[in-house]
């Protein structure tokens, strides 16, 4: 046997021995490093890695009219996804489910073989479709609550109600407006996951319950709306012109019971729609008034006691200014006019008489008043504010312009909101849609508050103004406005569109309108109709004024206004 | 009769084998849980029983060892040297490709992975070496000799390529040459040699792009978290959101969600840091400390320098094995791919850790002579 010495082995052993301690003392403490001081970040790092969020869809509230009527409402559906990896026979089960889905064989087939462990075959589908695809009771396709936005009346009101996304959000309208209310909150489920991310069968947990949207009831009537919708359809086919706005208001408060553009689109198919027919225009669009603008020009006058309705103006037969020539419309000899009369028959040179007596600032200052070149602030998405120019940047020739309505572009809402001055003695009220806010349960949440109104004019003068726009339709140009029964006051327009460039204006290229409200003394409904570009014959009275007459004349009777006596005895 | 019970008694080391009975079974354990998680159709069961098979076998195996003298071996060094050789010749010639690497030669429906047991075999070819030694200290030729034995071993193991093993045999030889009493001359040409070794390697690529990778990533982790740093990031992930008490057996969410890779085998610690927490962790290490502190024991009891050498060579394997792979689901080692001794699952490391055992306890029943 060797010789070995024990006392140096022993020695060398004891620095294996060391070696081994100093191993496990350093493991030892990266593992109290890890697992104790590390830990709450590790396990938090660990929960993020393993879990996915999924938003459970709440259902969106519905838009209401003020009768009742459902404009959009959400059907409750399904949308049908699939965990590739639990699918077995993918061929077999792509052949059985595709035609219950309405998708191509294929289309089916590719998504089941995608290495993923969520891919949706098909979002919003029909719950008795789904129920057909449940009882197949296929391994690996699942179901999510969502939903889908309807809208029953399709075309009615598309610009106004707007549309909503594949993931219900609000894009354009009212459902964008008010996206915050008819949303809801979705629910939250946290689903666990593997590291490919796909989702563990029974690791659903709920973090959260969806909230269901509010639904909102409007101050629009769908019955006023569609009337306005199939007035336009008439006048724009029959005069071949590009489109119309209509907007009918309750002066008095505020509610706008239609606000309709033609042409329109079914929302059901909102991607299918021209871009430019999405826009609801009476809010976003602005326009020269032409002779509407007389009104409050007339008004300001009025209230400035410089005329009354009465009063006696000379009108040379034409007006030379500069370079340019003020005409008439209709020719009418050179002499002595009353204040009604040039309203009445819509005189330009009048109006411009009376302009140059009110001079640029109190123009100004009363268009100002009656809200325009300011936007009127209604519940709606995208509003204009239109160009009313400060006088320090009028030219020469502007106070012998905007007088009749040039130089100068308004919004229709603005221009049926001025008009409601005068229908509701001199006190300005804001144009509203949104009515009140019901919950799931139809309790009101919250309420429109009624508008005490801002003082323009003095009620005296309004009434005054009345008068002078009832004679319009009695004797002037808006005749055809007419409502048998009632007194109606208004005032026509034709207005010559301007040029893209802002020089000069589009030859033959006009926008005829009508403002006005019955009954005339007492107002109960205001109204604006606006027709672009009319062929052939383009003046407001002619028009317009028609289409007035026909919303008018239904909106009466279907609000049930009574008609006033003396006129059924005439 | 009751005397010789008593007087036999005396000579089984009982504390080992308790210990190393709970590891097997603690391993068993953590080989359910890493595998039994798994989705429906997979056959995740497996493991556990290739595993629990070879514990059986191992006992068997533990006991054969133990009941023959160890002394024995001396006679068959060349055999079994040739043996384990014509193995691992297999293995690189014809070895079934996996992972990457040829470590398997099947039979039978088992994989046998011979380079677990040529550890073993090198273990004793150098102890039979080293005893036979005439002066106190090494002689060149015994180191010589040594590099002999190891290297035709080493190299095969090397291109198979498993450098986790070639790394565990040169330790094994390195820390057997420390207590045999190599000069220190001997250690300064083994580092120069070495020095040189590692400067080739780098510069002619010897190493395959994954060793490279796992070097670079171990350095760095963020680097690529969802690449090579990926497993050593979700083994800290595991190990540390299990925290002081663990969430308990079976309900390690890393490991049953398969965030952790490799995690019944390299791994297997992260599931254990997961699941049973530090005290569990500690537990385990606790029974490591025991395991190493009995065959250096028996290292210091042993009647020869054979069984001296034997037990510490033994100690040594284990004591790099269980530093490295606990290291590298720490993230302070590089990942080298080193079994964690008796529980990660491979029957072959299992087998060849009980041979291990058994002559501990043929060292320790014979140190009376």
């Amino acid at each position: 046997m060797a010789k070995f010495s024990r006392r140096r082995g022993d020695l060398r052993l004891l620095f294996l021995l060391l070696l081994l301690f100093l191993g496990l003392s350093f493991i030892f403490s990266r593992l109290i490093y890890i697992q104790v001081v590390e830990a709450s970040n590790l396990t938090r790092l660990a929960f993020k890695q393993r879990t996915r969020k999924i938003e459970i869809v709440a259902r969106r509230g519905r838009i209401i009219d003020r009768s009742g009527e459902e404009l959009a409402i959400s059907l409750d559906v399904e949308s049908v996804f699939a965990t590739p990896y639990l699918v077995k026979d993918k061929d077999m089960v792509a052949h059985k489910i595709s035609p219950l889905l309405g998708l191509k064989e294929e289309e089916v087939l590719k998504k089941l073989n995608r290495k993923t462990g969520f891919v949706y075959l098909k979002r919003k589908v029909d719950k008795s479709q789904t129920k057909k695809i449940k009882e197949l009771k296929i391994e690996g396709i699942g179901f999510l609550k969502d939903s889908k936005r309807c809208y029953p009346f399709k075309n009615i009101a598309s610009q106004l109600i707007g549309f909503v996304g594949i993931d219900n959000k609000g894009l354009s309208g009212l459902e964008f407006q008010f996206d915050s209310i008819l949303r809801g909150k979705p629910g939250l489920m946290v689903a666990e996951t593997d590291p490919r991310g796909r989702l563990i069968p029974g690791g659903l947990i709920e973090v959260s319950k969806e909230r269901n949207g509010k639904s909102i009831i409007l101050t629009i009537d769908k019955d006023i709306q569609y009337q306005c919708e199939i007035e336009l359809r008439k006048a724009v086919k029959k005069y071949k012109a590009k489109g119309g706005i209509a907007i009918v208001i309750n002066p008095k408060t505020g509610e706008v019971y239609a606000m309709a553009n033609e042409p329109t689109f079914d929302l059901n198919f909102f991607p299918q729609a021209e871009a430019n027919l999405i826009r609801n225009k009476a809010v976003t669009d602005t326009y020269e008034p032409g002779s509407t603008i007389k009104t409050f020009i007339g008004a300001a006058a009025i209230e400035e006691k410089i005329f009354n309705p009465d009063s006696i103006i000379h009108l040379p037969g034409k007006l030379k200014v500069g370079k340019e020539i003020i005409e008439e419309a209709h020719p009418r000899p050179c002499g002595d006019y009353k204040f009604t009369e040039i309203i009445a028959h819509s005189y330009n040179i009048g109006a411009v008489m009376i302009g140059l007596r009110l001079g640029e600032n109190r123009v100004y200052n009363y268009l100002k008043s009656f809200g325009f070149g300011v936007k009127t602030d209604i519940d709606f998405p995208g509003e204009a504010s239109g160009a009313l120019p400060n006088p320090s940047s009028w030219s020469k020739v502007s106070i012998y312009n905007i007088p009749f309505g040039q130089g100068l572009t308004v919004t229709p809402i603005q221009m049926i909101q001025a008009v409601s001055v005068i229908a509701n003695d001199g006190l300005m009220v804001k144009p509203y849609l949104l009515s009140k806010i019901i919950d799931e349960g139809g309790k009101v949440v919250k309420e429109h508050k009624l508008d005490m109104g801002k003082k323009v004019i003095s009620s005296a003068t309004a009434q005054e103004m009345r008068y002078v726009l009832e004679e319009v339709v009695k004797s002037g140009t808006g005749k055809s406005a007419a409502i048998l029964g009632y007194r109606v006051a208004g005032k026509t327009g034709t207005a010559q569109k301007p040029k893209e460039n802002g020089r000069g204006y589009q030859k033959g290229k006009y926008i005829a309108s009508f403002v006005g409200f019955v009954p005339a003394q007492d107002p109960q409904l205001a109204i604006l109709v606006l027709i672009d570009e009319p062929k052939g014959v383009y003046y407001g009275g002619v028009v317009a004024a028609p289409v007035f007459k026909s919303v008018g004349s239904f909106a009466l009777r279907h609000l049930k206004i009574p008609p006033e006596r003396r006129e059924i005895l005439e | 009769m009751k005397l010789y019970f008593q007087e036999n008694l005396r000579k089984i080391d009982l504390t080992l084998i308790v210990v190393v009975l709970i590891l097997v079974s603690f391993g068993l354990l953590m080989i359910y849980s890493a595998t039994s998680g798994g989705s429906k159709g997979e056959n995740t069961l497996i493991f556990f029983k290739k595993q629990l098979i070879a514990a059986f076998l191992g006992i068997f195996v533990l006991v054969f060892f133990a009941w023959i003298d160890y002394n024995w071996l001396r006679h068959y060094i060349s055999f079994i040297y040739a043996f384990i050789f014509i193995l691992l010749l297999i293995v690189v010639l014809t070895g079934r490709i996996a992972q990457g690497a040829q470590r398997w030669i099947l039979i039978g429906g088992f994989n046998l992975q011979p380079s677990e047991f040529a550890k073993i075999v090198l273990i004793i070819c150098l102890a039979s070496l080293f005893s036979e030694k005439k002066a106190e200290s090494l002689e060149n030729s015994d180191v010589l000799r040594a590099f002999a034995y190891l290297i035709p071993l080493m190299l095969l193991i090397f291109i198979q390529p498993d450098l986790g093993t070639a790394l565990v045999l040169s330790v094994i030889l390195l820390s057997m040459l420390l207590v045999a009493q190599a000069k220190v001359v001997h250690f300064g040409a083994i580092f120069l040699v070495g020095l040189v070794l590692f400067l080739v390697v780098w510069q002619f690529h010897l190493l395959r792009d994954y060793q490279i990778k796992r070097l670079i990533v171990f350095l760095n982790p963020n680097i690529d978290p969802l690449g090579s740093g990926y497993n050593l990031q979700q083994a800290m992930i595991a190990i540390g959101s299990g925290g002081v008490i663990g969430k308990g057996l079976f309900s390690g969410t890393q490991t049953n969600l398969k965030f952790i890779p490799a995690r019944h085998t390299d791994f297997i610690f992260a599931v254990i840091g997961e699941e049973l927490g530090f005290f569990g962790a500690c537990f385990l290490l606790f029974l490591y400390f025991l395991l190493n502190f009995r065959a250096l024991s028996i290292a210091l009891s042993s009647k020869n320098i054979f069984g001296t050498l034997i037990a510490i060579g033994l100690s040594s394997m284990w004591l790099f094995q269980i530093i490295t792979n606990i290291g590298m689901n720490l993230g302070i080692m590089p990942i080298t791919g080193i079994p964690l001794p008796f529980i990660s699952s491979g029957g072959s490391s299992l087998l060849a850790n009980m041979i291990g055992v058994g002559l501990l306890l043929s060292i320790y029943r014979k140190r009376f002579g």
